[in-house]
């Protein structure tokens, strides 16, 4: 197992590497600059080709690309991300401001996620065909469906405007004021839980089903166990395998769909982050952002690997 | 089991559509001119209230926070002005930060930090008596050493050519040298470049602290400021005017995403937003105000400096101004809410000539002046456009028919923004640059910065020496003079040096019988900055 773990974080380097080399060129290779986005940006402001040089040089963007790279990355490994170019802060900094908001809102919905749809998993595959397992099958459907963009307008609408219940907008960290938070992120948290929450109703539905189709668990049936030792104790084990599979991928494309609600509800973490440093071509932003995203990715499909070899003795790691 | 499945999809799109077709949100359909009410907008072109303006008949009353929201995100550098670049930034330094003097939309000054100016004789040097008795945010005197500490860091940083040298004559009496002098150097200390910061607070504190710290002048100062979120200014309890600021504070709140910012503008909580005509053309349905000002105007700006290029010829100009129909573009994409410009300067602005009458829309005439150009059949040219850019793309397919009509085959070629600043700052062959040319307050700096002598942008515009000698005489006098300025205008009309197709209007939305008075919104250019230290609420 120790093997195994070391075998995998090594390759997890690797490939963390081969991200951050193929972000970094992928950017430069794109036209248009940081400098001149500052240019666009600019008011009242004449830039001479003088002005945009000691601009470029001031940002090292006027020296070989394999000595940005390498400088970048000899900072990385002190935990320096370099300097946002548009902003003039350390990228650590912001990022290290923002990972908390995201994760909040990201963690939150998986969480709930989690609670809701593996319960309404099991409660459809225990009443297959009957009214429950329509609708709540239905419901997850329409669930995975639904853009989040569109659920985040319409839930502002209903119980910001129209119901007056909750802000339409904003972040609050709870740290400052619990009440305010709790509120803020009812709407953000709802839709970025959905498809996670749809999902993991669907698959473990579906995985349920085919294990209580197995001999064992009919074994214990004719054994007279209750039904609740039955699921709980027989089934759900190995039912969840697949859940946990996709319950890894669910996490990463919460990251994604962080994007779309932090836009949608102004809420100032990482999605949103990324995706104006993209726009404006903030190569620090940008390289720093992908590169702690595909190490999250990274560890949660670890994780998840590992938790396979607990739910299940057959699977085993040398 | 199926009919269950269908009921519960029926079902949730009726909801579904019942709760859109009562969302009261703006629609992207073109309306007529809306109703105004009182607090809206002001077309003409009779001198605004100044900064000390306030109402004769009431008092201002004091307290409230003024919530302004704006979808532009600043870079978070706001109180060391040379550094200042980005144009959100810009606004809200202009609320936390003075200069000697402010100008007016007409171009007149107003005494704020100087109570008295002087161009000398020979245009070499201004000298400024400064206002005695003022004091920076960190108790240290505002005067003729702290002047020029601020402006030797411009002239260090390389922000205002015109300025050489500043001089200290006293305490209070300060001389700025020129390399050389045009009246466009009087809004430098209007503006950005000319605000003033204390260089105790930079010594103590450095740059960095600075950017985002508020050690001036002004009426207020910055209290917080959550990046990508909102800046919260306090009044400054020692500002120099007596009983001023009557604001507790001002909020800019930024939200990028438009439907999420009306949202929030419906829940009561915003008094301004910076917005797009799309939403006040229908918002003020609803009852909502609005000031709205024209400044930039988006023109074709062709390549007529070169010689084997169809647009060096001055009827195919014309005949290209000729071959739009400018009134239409104004109602669909200015959604009633702007003007068809036939000349550079909006009429609002003094350097519009109100003489001009315009190329108004004529196909048979553009076809005819091709025609005695020796394009009988027309001829094929390009439009360079940016990627990402505000550029309307309905506005551009309008312009390619437009011009199609008349034999003008045009292709529009979208560059990102290296590429295209290679035109825009450079040269370029038959073809139009698509740019929005910006309008300064000195409407001789957007002459100058667009089509001067040694312009920043456009050199493959040609000048005849009737244009470059106007521009030459409404630069060189003293102050703007607006008879100058309408003199440029003719004689760029008259070369057909620019084809201007719409106006882009500056619009802030208001809430239904808005309480915010004096804020100056009525007079404002893109590059002037609001009254708030003036402003109040009226409740």
């Amino acid at each position: 197992m120790t093997t195994y773990i070391i075998r995998r974080l090594f390759s997890m380097i690797i490939v963390i590497l081969i991200v951050s080399i193929l972000v970094f060129f992928a950017m430069r290779l794109l036209p248009g600059d940081p400098i001149l986005m500052i240019i666009s940006q600019s008011e009242q402001m004449t830039f001479t080709k003088e002005q945009i040089a000691v601009l470029k040089e001031q940002y090292g963007l006027n020296r070989p690309l394999v000595v940005q790279y390498v400088e970048w990355l000899g900072g990385v490994f002190h935990g320096d991300f370099g300097q946002s170019i548009m902003q003039h802060i350390p990228v650590t900094e912001e990022i290290k401001r923002r990972i908390p908001i995201t994760l909040h809102l990201g963690v939150t919905a998986y969480v709930l996620g989690l609670i809701f749809g593996i319960p309404a998993g099991i409660l459809c595959a225990i009443k297959r065909g009957r009214t429950v397992d329509t609708v709540v099958t239905s419901l997850a459907n329409i669930g995975i469906t639904v853009p989040a963009f569109w659920l985040g307008l319409m839930l502002i609408y209903l119980f910001g405007l129209k119901l007056k219940w909750l802000p339409v907008m904003g972040y609050t960290s709870p740290f400052k004021d619990l009440g305010m938070s709790l509120q803020q992120i009812v709407m953000p948290v709802l839709c970025l839980m959905l498809y996670p929450l749809a999902s993991n109703a669907r698959q473990t539905r579906s995985s349920m089903l085919e294990v209580m189709r197995q001999d064992y668990i009919r074994t214990a049936w004719s054994k007279g166990l209750k039904e609740r030792i039955i699921i709980m104790r027989h089934a759900l084990k190995n039912g969840l395998i697949p859940v946990i599979t996709l319950s890894g991928i669910g996490l990463s494309m919460i990251i994604g769909g962080s994007v779309i609600v932090e836009t949608v509800f102004n809420i100032p973490g990482m999605g949103r982050l990324a995706v104006t440093s993209m726009q404006n071509h903030d190569y620090p932003y940008v390289q720093g952002i992908v590169l702690v995203i595909a190490t999250v990715v990274m560890l949660v499909n670890f994780l998840v690997d590992l938790t396979y070899g607990w739910l299940d003795p057959r699977i085993r790691y040398n | 089991m199926r009919k269950i499945y269908f009921l519960l999809a029926l079902a949730v799109i009726l909801v579904s559509l019942l709760i859109v077709s009562c969302k009261s949100t703006p629609t992207t359909t073109a309306t007529t001119a809306p109703k105004t009410t009182a607090a809206t907008t002001v077309t003409s072109s009779a001198p605004p209230k100044t900064a000390t303006t306030t109402s004769t008949t009431v008092v201002p009353k004091t307290g409230g926070v003024l919530n302004i929201v704006t979808g532009v995100l600043p870079d978070g550098i706001f109180g060391y002005p040379p550094d200042v670049v980005n144009g959100a930034s810009i606004r809200i330094a202009g609320h936390v930060m003075e200069g000697l003097y402010k100008m007016n939309a007409d171009s007149s000054l107003t005494p704020v930090l100087a109570t008295s100016w002087k161009v000398a004789d020979d245009k070499t040097s201004m000298t400024f008596n400064l206002r005695k008795g003022v004091k920076f945010m960190d108790g240290s005197d505002f005067n003729a050493q702290a002047v020029k500490w601020n402006f030797d860091n411009q002239i260090a940083a390389k922000k205002v050519p015109a300025w050489k040298s500043v001089d200290v004559i006293d305490d209070s009496t300060v001389r700025v040298n020129f390399t050389s002098y045009t009246n466009t150097v009087l809004q430098t200390f209007a503006d950005l470049s000319g605000f003033i910061v204390s260089p105790t607070g930079f010594q103590q504190h450095g740059k960095q602290w600075m950017y985002t710290n508020i050690d001036s002048t002004a009426a207020f100062s910055i209290s917080e400021f959550a990046r990508d979120v909102s800046v919260t200014m306090v009044k400054n309890p020692n500002y120099w005017q007596p009983g001023k600021p009557y604001l507790d504070g001002v909020k800019y709140t930024f939200i990028p995403d438009n439907e999420t910012a009306w949202a929030q503008v419906q829940t009561g909580k915003v008094d301004v937003w910076w917005t797009t005509p799309q939403y006040v053309s229908n918002a003020v349905k609803m009852g909502y105000t609005y000031v709205g000002k024209a400044g930039t105007t988006m023109c074709l700006v062709p390549d007529s400096a070169n010689t084997d290029s169809p647009w060096a010829n001055l009827k195919v100009r014309q005949a290209a101004e000729y071959a739009l129909d400018r009134e239409a573009m104004a109602k669909a994409f200015g959604y009633g809410l702007t003007k068809a410009p036939y000349q550079l300067a909006p009429d609002v602005f003094p350097a519009y000539n109100p003489n001009i009458e315009g190329r108004k829309y004529n196909v048979d005439k553009a076809k005819q002046l091709l025609s005695e150009a020796g394009y009988p059949n027309g001829f094929d040219t390009q439009l360079i456009l940016q990627i990402g850019s505000n550029t309307n793309k309905d506005e551009v397919q309008a312009i390619q028919s437009y011009f199609q009509a008349v034999g003008i085959r045009t292709q529009a070629n979208y560059y990102e923004t290296a590429k295209y600043y290679e035109f825009r700052n450079g040269t370029w062959k038959n073809g139009l640059v698509f740019e929005p040319n910006a309008a300064y307050a000195n409407y001789n700096r957007t002459f100058d910065y667009y089509y001067g002598r040694n312009p920043t942008v456009f050199f493959s515009v040609g000048k005849s020496p009737a244009f470059l000698a106007a521009l030459d005489a409404s630069m060189a006098s003293a102050l703007p003079d607006k008879a100058l300025m309408q003199a440029v205008s003719m004689a760029m009309y008259n070369d057909a040096m620019t084809i201007p197709t719409t106006q882009r209007i500056t619009l802030w939305l208001l809430q239904p019988n808005s309480k915010v008075r004096d804020l100056g919104l009525e007079s404002l250019h893109f590059d002037l900055y609001m009254n708030t230290e003036n402003a109040w609420f009226d409740k």
